[in-house]
């Protein structure tokens, strides 16, 4: 549980003495902006219908969404979003709207959070072609059994849709294929040990 | 079984299991041979597997032994039970099976000769090495990068595998081996080999470009043989033009002109000479002139006390300088003359030369005539006789010359004849020994053809010899299959018998069930005529009473014939379970266990005994 | 396969074969030198001191230079010692004792100098070794609710001379996508002994 700044609950006061709908049409605003980013001619002419300044609508948006975020992260249950938004000003009829938006739009929450944690490089494909080298300038007659591997990675979490790609290649012999093998078999072994579900469950 | 038995113990015989003739059975086979025929297998089918093949007296040593046994035909798949008893207290039908096991994991000989054979292709041969290569790094343990050096494994038999390590790229650099002489002179080339000319494994900059550097400057040798001569080549026209005057003789200097006129050749000798000098003169004065004036530099600034001297010295030596200088110009201006002199001399050269040969052909021209002239002079005076001694010498010499001719008519026909004739024989002597080439030639590559036939049939011979051998061992397969087949004869024969024996059988019931069945009719018929008559008749009564008893004795007769058929089959059950446990010879095996139990407890007690009289 | 050297290498290998040109004692330091040259164990410094000593330092260091491009040579072209010592005493008419000299110190650095010329070329960087560890997400500055187990895998590889030996790769991987790749791996391995058994049998 969180308590809301008094700086928040003032960038979010516009919304205490709207109607549903138009709360909703915030909601919605909120939902753009989670996809989209700032958009601020929409926002110029919801201030215009509203006659509030522009500035003003883009701070109560970003409150809301603000809102929406920190909930989530936090991985607030339901009762506990309601008892937070009915304590900093919103009516029942207006938490029934939040909750409602809240509670459908939690992928779409995620999906955002997830671009800000650090990209790693990910395991996607792996493609092998097994070549016996027979000959090279410098030694005409010669077999050297190799296996080529292409790996793919894609940095990951993927920010939005252009998901960044590489691949590399790499080489290996018999002998050291053997072993990575059996020592990644026994990182799958670990995985899936007493030890590691027990932490697993812990952490569910 | 006995045919199994037979199987089995020839099998074992023919993997070199020291078997009597006698044994037919494996009932007979004793403990030592049952071991020694398990562990024989086992290392046939894992050579190495280092079981021992006889018992040792050591009661635990056996159950060792035993137990080892049993744990390798565990390995190789066994699924019965077995043990170290199988072995040591051997029971029939289980050795029986585990032998049988054995046998057939045994390894068959054709693939044993499979591997033998080398296989001679260079295809085959990249195959082998291939298999050969990967099983090595297969079955090699691992071992981390900083265990190896440069990523590669010595293995036991002095070969590597390649495993990572870094490479190096195929980088040559220009090696210089002393062939090329750079336009200096022999000498000093020679000179700068000897004492300055780095070792070509010093002159690459780094160690591991050395083999690519040998490698490229190899084959550039190979693709241009003839780069070596056209470097020569440059070398020379460098000297060339660096030596100008040399060049500017070498116009004049033709050695036609220097032959003939050798008095000018001998002129030019000495002016070519003095030019030398002269060069050499003058490419030496400017250094001579910079000496000095290199010493006074230092001199002037030390002793300024002796500046008169100095002076003096200095006046001395710019008159000594003034002097060469004007001698100098002096011999400059002299070898300009004379080069002035040689040219014009040469210009007239063939000009002059020209006019000899023409003197020279009329002054011989003349002489001819001159000859003519003085024998016809000589002949003049005495003109008649003189005509007249010569036309008899014509007549003489015509005369002379018929002869002759009818001389050579003569000699000439029969040689012409005895030509024609050695003609004739020698065409006729060619055109046989044409034939006879002809014929040599059909013969020879008859014989080829021979040859070749033969090669092939050998080679077929052989092959076939081959075959045949590999198939001389398999008699005892036809054998098999001829007892085979005559115990599937059996069985189907028996089976028939089986067969016929049940349709008996059944036949038997069902004339047993309609004799039972009319039986039951008849009687229920009889009980209900006596039973009306019964409530009137007391004969009827009393007749009643004795059919039901007559049924129920009866029946119950019937019910002790079957009991006894049942008891007979039990019995007969009984019998064969009897047999088979008695074939187990459970009682031998007992007292035989019981003894090495006894055996064991002593050895143990005996070692107890050790340990206690060892004093610690 | 044919021993293939250029007529400058040839006319220095039969000076070599000549005894008066080069002596006994000078051959044999040179044959030895050379093997050692090319596996780059050990200084050559008896070899620089006898050509700076020597009137005859020319002569020499051709013959070093020439006796190096045969061995690399004849290595390159997997010439066993038979042929090779066939190919010095009929071609270039060498006296056998050398033939013999030249053939055992070449059968000795063999394998040596083989490993020195297959290390020669390029590849991709090879994998000699494998790192991972196994990690479960509990918390992140973004999200704090816990996902599934990670592994992060390194694999070492050596490769060009210009990487300086080791370098790595390094990746993450969810549980199933590792059973991915290590079936994928085991596929591979699998087909590997399936041709070395192929080839066997």
């Amino acid at each position: 549980m969180f308590s809301m700044s008094e700086e928040h609950r003032a960038h979010l006061s516009p919304l205490f003495d709207q109607s549903p709908q138009l709360l909703q049409d915030f909601c919605r605003l909120a939902l753009d902006f989670l996809k989209k980013g700032p958009n601020l001619k929409l926002y110029g002419s919801a201030g215009q219908k509203l006659q509030l300044e522009v500035n003003v609508i883009q701070l109560t948006v970003e409150a809301l969404v603000q809102l929406i975020i920190k909930c989530r992260r936090l991985n607030l249950s339901k009762s506990d979003f309601r008892d937070l938004v009915l304590t900093s000003g919103f009516n029942e009829e207006q938490e029934v709207i939040l909750s409602e938006f809240y509670e459908s739009n939690q992928e779409i929450v995620d999906s955002a959070l997830s671009t800000l944690s650090p990209t790693l490089m990910h395991y996607q494909d792996l493609e092998w072609r097994f070549d016996i080298q027979v000959a090279s300038r410098a030694l005409l007659r010669q077999t050297v059994p190799v296996l080529t591997m292409k790996l793919t990675f894609q940095e990951k979490p993927c920010t939005g849709e252009n998901s960044n790609r590489s691949s590399l290649l790499l080489q290996t012999d018999p002998n050291n294929l053997k072993h990575m093998i059996k020592k990644l078999d026994d990182a799958l072994l670990e995985a899936s040990s007493q030890h590691s579900r027990r932490l697993q469950r812990i952490f569910k | 079984m006995d045919e199994v038995d037979k199987i089995i113990i020839r099998s074992l015989k023919e993997i070199g299991c020291d078997i009597d003739e006698e044994l037919d059975s494996l009932r007979q086979f004793s403990p030592e041979l049952v071991v020694e025929a398990a562990s024989r297998c086992v290392e046939a089918i894992q050579p190495g597997s280092g079981i021992p093949t006889s018992l040792p007296p050591s009661m635990s040593m056996r159950f060792r032994i035993g137990a080892s046994i049993a744990q390798a035909c565990m390995d190789m798949g066994y699924t019965g039970e077995v043990g170290y008893q199988t072995f040591l207290y051997s029971n029939e039908a289980d050795l029986r099976r585990v032998l049988m096991f054995l046998i057939e994991k045994l390894p068959k000989e054709g693939q044993t000769e499979k591997i033998v054979q080398e296989p001679s292709s260079r295809a085959a041969r990249l195959q082998k090495d291939i298999s050969a290569t990967i099983l090595k790094q297969l079955s090699a343990p691992w071992v981390p990068s900083f265990c190896k050096e440069d990523g590669i494994r010595w293995h036991d038999d002095g070969s590597f595998t390649v495993e990572g390590g870094k490479c190096f790229n195929f980088a040559s650099e220009p090696l210089q081996t002393g062939n090329t002489s750079h336009g200096c002179t022999p000498q000093e080339w020679r000179e700068y080999c000897v004492h300055y000319l780095p070792l070509v494994s010093d002159q690459v900059s780094a160690a591991n470009r050395l083999v690519p550097s040998l490698i490229t400057l190899n084959s550039r040798g190979i693709l241009s043989p003839s780069q070596q001569l056209s470097t020569q080549k440059a070398g020379e026209l460098r000297k060339l033009r660096s030596d100008l005057l040399q060049e500017e003789y070498g116009k004049f200097l033709s050695a036609d002109v220097a032959q003939k006129l050798s008095e000018t050749s001998v002129k030019l000798g000495s002016r070519f000479a003095l030019n030398e000098r002269l060069q050499f003169l003058s490419e030496k004065s400017p250094e001579k002139k910079k000496q000095p004036i290199q010493e006074i530099v230092p001199t002037e600034a030390v002793s300024e006390t002796s500046e008169e001297r100095q002076r003096r010295q200095e006046e001395e030596e710019e008159h000594a300088v003034e002097m060469l200088k004007n001698e100098n110009e002096e011999l400059k201006e002299r070898l300009e003359q004379l080069q002035l002199d040689i040219k014009t001399l040469s210009a007239k050269l063939p000009q002059v030369l020209e006019e000899r040969d023409l003197a020279e052909r009329t002054l011989q021209e003349a002489e001819v005539k001159q000859a003519v002239r003085k024998k016809v002079l000589d002949l003049l005076p005495d003109a008649d006789t003189n005509v007249a001694k010569l036309q008899a010498v014509i007549e003489a010499s015509t005369k002379k010359l018929i002869n002759l001719a009818t001389q050579w008519e003569e000699h000439r026909a029969p040689l012409l004849q005895q030509y024609r004739n050695a003609r004739q024989l020698n065409s006729s002597k060619a055109s046989e020994s044409a034939r006879q080439a002809e014929a040599l030639r059909i013969t020879r590559e008859k014989v080829a053809e021979l040859t070749e036939d033969l090669r092939n049939k050998e080679a077929l011979h052989s092959h076939l010899q081959a075959e045949y051998a590999k198939v001389s061992k398999d008699i005892s397969r036809s054998a098999y299959t001829r007892r085979i087949m005559e115990i599937i004869g059996n069985i189907s024969k028996q089976k028939n018998e089986i067969e016929k024996i049940l349709k008996d059988t059944k036949e038997l019931h069902k004339e047993i069930n309609t004799l039972a069945g009319r039986l039951d009719r008849s009687f229920t018929v009889a009980d209900e005529v006596i039973f009306r008559d019964a409530k009137r008749d007391d004969v009827s009564r009393r007749a009643y009473k004795l059919l039901a008893t007559l049924h129920s004795e009866c029946s119950e007769l019937v019910k002790m014939v079957e009991e006894t058929g049942a008891c007979v089959r039990e019995s007969r059950d009984l019998e064969d379970q009897i047999e088979t446990e008695s074939a187990k010879n459970v009682g031998a095996n007992f007292e035989r266990i019981s003894a090495d139990l006894r055996q064991m407890k002593q050895e143990t007690a005996s070692l107890a005994a050790q340990l206690k009289t060892k004093p610690v | 396969m044919d021993l293939k050297l250029s007529p400058e290498v040839i006319a220095r290998l039969k000076r070599i074969g000549n005894a008066t040109l080069v002596n006994d004692d000078t051959f044999s330091k040179l044959v030895e030198c050379c093997g050692s040259t090319i596996t780059q164990s050990e200084l050559s410094s008896d070899i620089t001191s006898l050509c700076t000593g020597s009137a005859k330092g020319d002569l020499l260091k051709e013959a070093h230079g020439a006796l190096l491009s045969l061995i690399v040579e004849a290595v390159r072209h997997d010439f066993a010692s038979e042929p090779l010592h066939l190919f010095l005493e009929k071609k270039m008419n060498w006296p056998k004792a050398r033939c013999l000299k030249l053939c055992g110190e070449y059968s000795n650095n063999f394998p040596k100098i083989r490993a020195v010329l297959s290390s020669v070329g390029f590849h991709p960087p090879h994998i000699v070794d494998v790192q991972w560890h196994l990690n479960q997400c509990i918390k992140s500055s973004s999200n704090e609710h816990s996902s599934a187990p990670l592994v992060s895998i390194q694999l070492d590889t050596e490769g060009l001379e210009g990487s300086h030996g080791q370098s790595s790769v390094k990746f993450m991987c969810t549980l199933p996508e590792l059973q991915d790749l290590t079936s994928k791996l085991k596929e591979a391995l699998r087909q590997i002994e399936r041709v070395a058994q192929l080839n066997h049998v």
